[in-house]
């Protein structure tokens, strides 16, 4: 009998691309320590804990939307709408605040899951394309609320100080930002979600091949509808931290954050084509997009100039992404 | 013959796409143990058949009968409780999970808390690897770098997993090299053993003559017929896939057609 069923070993020399896509979290790790370092040159107060925790402060809210990112995309999904989700539930908690943060914050994390929860029955059940879905979603959504903002919800448009505190306090002398122990709490969730529970696997797999997982017996639609409703949640969890940072809400909140979420995502090695991704990853790439921000501002670039920047970075990655797997 | 029950009987099942009849009444059985080959050129109708017992297709009308009950199966979950796991020519793997991942595909282990039991999923696929395939060893890597026979093993193992009773194979070794296709019959002669009922797709009428029992013949979305292997020559299975006659129908120079 011969070997061949225990398949070929690996052949040839270890590429440069195998090397980094088998050591993501290193090369992460050291582009986001090179930005630090670069932005502390340009600015030598920011190597300071007040400099770096607003780094973080920044990162939080689109760390958490990354991770609503990362989510759909492992399915081979996306959601365009994750802006427009954020500013809706930044939106309901605003007004819901007289009647207290935790029924406040509810509310919005509530708004969050209902629309997350369409998206998912419209990609899930209607099998829309998730794009359409969610680019629509979103449109519904910003009409939806600049119509409701004259009438329903005309009442309160600033938080309440917990949410305030939760967005933009810190902690242990200043030092740590409430919002990063947020961050924390739902990345060990996520990671943990991903990795250890059945859902989990079923992303991976939905994004993978969505035929086996059909076939396997898995009812797909109840998938794509978790996932959606879980990065809804996700979502508005970050528009109300995001509410918190700046005290009050208008209808603009939310909506610069969406490339930046599909960028941190990619940027820690996330596939747009499903399948491929971990966590962990998009922490660091909403990291490096948090301290980009930084030196683009010390830099006194505006807005205009941060948005071309990221669409460039989203873009030379896709490029070197596609080229280091065609090539291992 | 005896009057035994069939494990499963397709009786008169009818599909049609459109204006198409894919599967035009068609009636087939399976005992316990015994290997029937489903076999016709393409466009046949074979795997449009065997969709209808899977779940992976519903038949628009026609009866199935599992154990001489008749059984309505609209759905993959359908198939899967009354025993009847299917490899499909696509072995349906998920490629960046690892093997005990696509061994539970949707049937995942939990433990006491409900997070995934990676271990007992992996400890359960050893064992059953250790039955078809003692030489699998990655049962940490994803299946995308193992070989085509260990990625067939890893879906034979999980319709052996859970129990199947009726094993539909697609194509099982239409992507394999002459030594995987060895080990794969190896495998259907074992399982076969065992007790199961396997339906068996295939282009390559050797590999039915090697394995099989009966042989189901069809064409254009018909059943031409079906015969008993020992009682028949490859010319004659070739008759029948080609023309549509059964053995003995064949006239002389149709036969010396058919080696042209």
């Amino acid at each position: 009998m011969t070997d061949a069923l225990l398949g070929p070993e690996p052949t040839g020399r270890p590429t440069w691309g195998m090397w980094v896509s088998d050591h993501p979290q290193l090369v992460l790790g050291s582009v986001l320590v090179l930005l630090v370092v670069v932005t502390g040159i340009i600015e030598p107060r920011y190597l300071t804990f007040s400099g770096l925790r607003n780094t973080v402060l920044l990162a939080a809210p689109l760390g958490i939307m990354a991770g609503a990112q990362t989510i759909l995309m492992l399915t081979g999904g996306i959601d365009l709408s994750v802006g427009m989700i954020a500013t809706a539930a930044a939106y309901v908690a605003a007004n819901q605040s007289p009647s207290g943060a935790a029924i406040a914050i509810t509310a919005g994390l509530l708004v969050g899951v209902a629309a997350g929860t369409v998206n998912g029955i419209g990609v899930g059940l209607f099998r829309v394309n998730p794009l359409i879905m969610t680019l629509a979603m979103s449109a519904i959504l910003l009409g939806l609320f600049t119509a409701l903002s004259f009438t329903v919800l005309q009442g309160s448009t600033t938080v309440g100080r917990l949410i305030s505190t939760l967005g933009g306090g810190s902690f242990l002398g200043n030092r740590i930002p409430y919002n990063a122990l947020v961050w924390g709490g739902v990345s060990l969730l996520v990671i943990y979600g991903l990795r250890r529970t059945g859902l989990g696997r079923l992303l991976y797999a939905v994004g993978d091949n969505p035929t086996a997982v059909r076939l396997a017996g898995v009812r797909l639609w109840q998938v794509h509808l978790a996932a959606y409703a879980i990065a809804g949640l996700l979502a508005a969890l970050a528009g109300i931290l995001l509410a918190g940072r700046t005290g009050a809400v208008d209808l603009q909140l939310g909506v610069n954050f969406v490339l930046p979420s599909v960028a941190a995502a990619v940027i820690g090695g996330t596939s747009i084509f499903g399948g491929i991704g971990t966590y962990s990853g998009t922490i660091f790439g909403a990291l490096i997009l948090g301290v980009l921000a930084t030196m683009m501002t010390f830099l006194d670039a505006g807005q205009a100039i941060q948005q071309i920047v990221y669409g460039s970075i989203l873009l030379g990655l896709a490029w070197l992404y596609a080229r280091v797997t065609s090539s291992s | 013959m005896t009057e035994r029950t069939p494990l499963v009987e397709l009786r008169d099942i009818r599909v049609a796409f459109g204006g198409v009849h894919a599967v035009d009444g068609v009636t087939v059985d399976l005992f316990p143990g015994e290997v029937v080959a489903l076999v016709g050129g393409n466009g046949a109708g074979k795997s449009t058949l065997i969709k209808t017992l899977s779940g992976a297709h519903p038949a628009d009308s026609g009866e199935i009968f599992v154990d001489g009950n008749p059984v309505t199966i609209t759905s993959p979950i359908d198939a899967k409780r009354l025993g009847i796991e299917t490899i499909y020519q696509t072995l349906a793997l998920a490629d960046n999970i690892d093997a005990p991942g696509n061994v539970f595909l949707g049937r995942e282990l939990r433990t006491r808390f409900g997070s995934l039991d990676d271990s007992a999923m992996e400890a359960a696929t050893r064992k059953v690897m250790a039955r078809l395939n003692p030489k699998f060893r990655n049962f940490k890597a994803a299946v995308r770098s193992l070989s085509g026979g260990q990625r067939q093993s890893v879906a034979i193992g999980r319709a052996v997993h859970f129990n199947a009773r009726i094993l539909i194979m697609d194509e099982p070794t239409a992507a394999l090299g002459p030594a995987e296709t060895a080990q794969v019959g190896g495998l259907i002669r074992q399982l076969k053993e065992e007790g199961l009922g396997i339906f068996l797709i295939s282009h390559d009428i050797h590999d039915v003559f090697d394995l099989s029992d009966r042989i189901s013949v069809m064409l254009t979305g018909k059943l031409v017929g079906t015969v008993n292997k020992e009682e028949v020559t490859k010319d004659d299975v070739l008759g029948m896939i080609i023309m549509g006659k059964l053995p003995g129908q064949i006239s002389k120079s149709e036969l010396e057609e058919l080696h042209t």
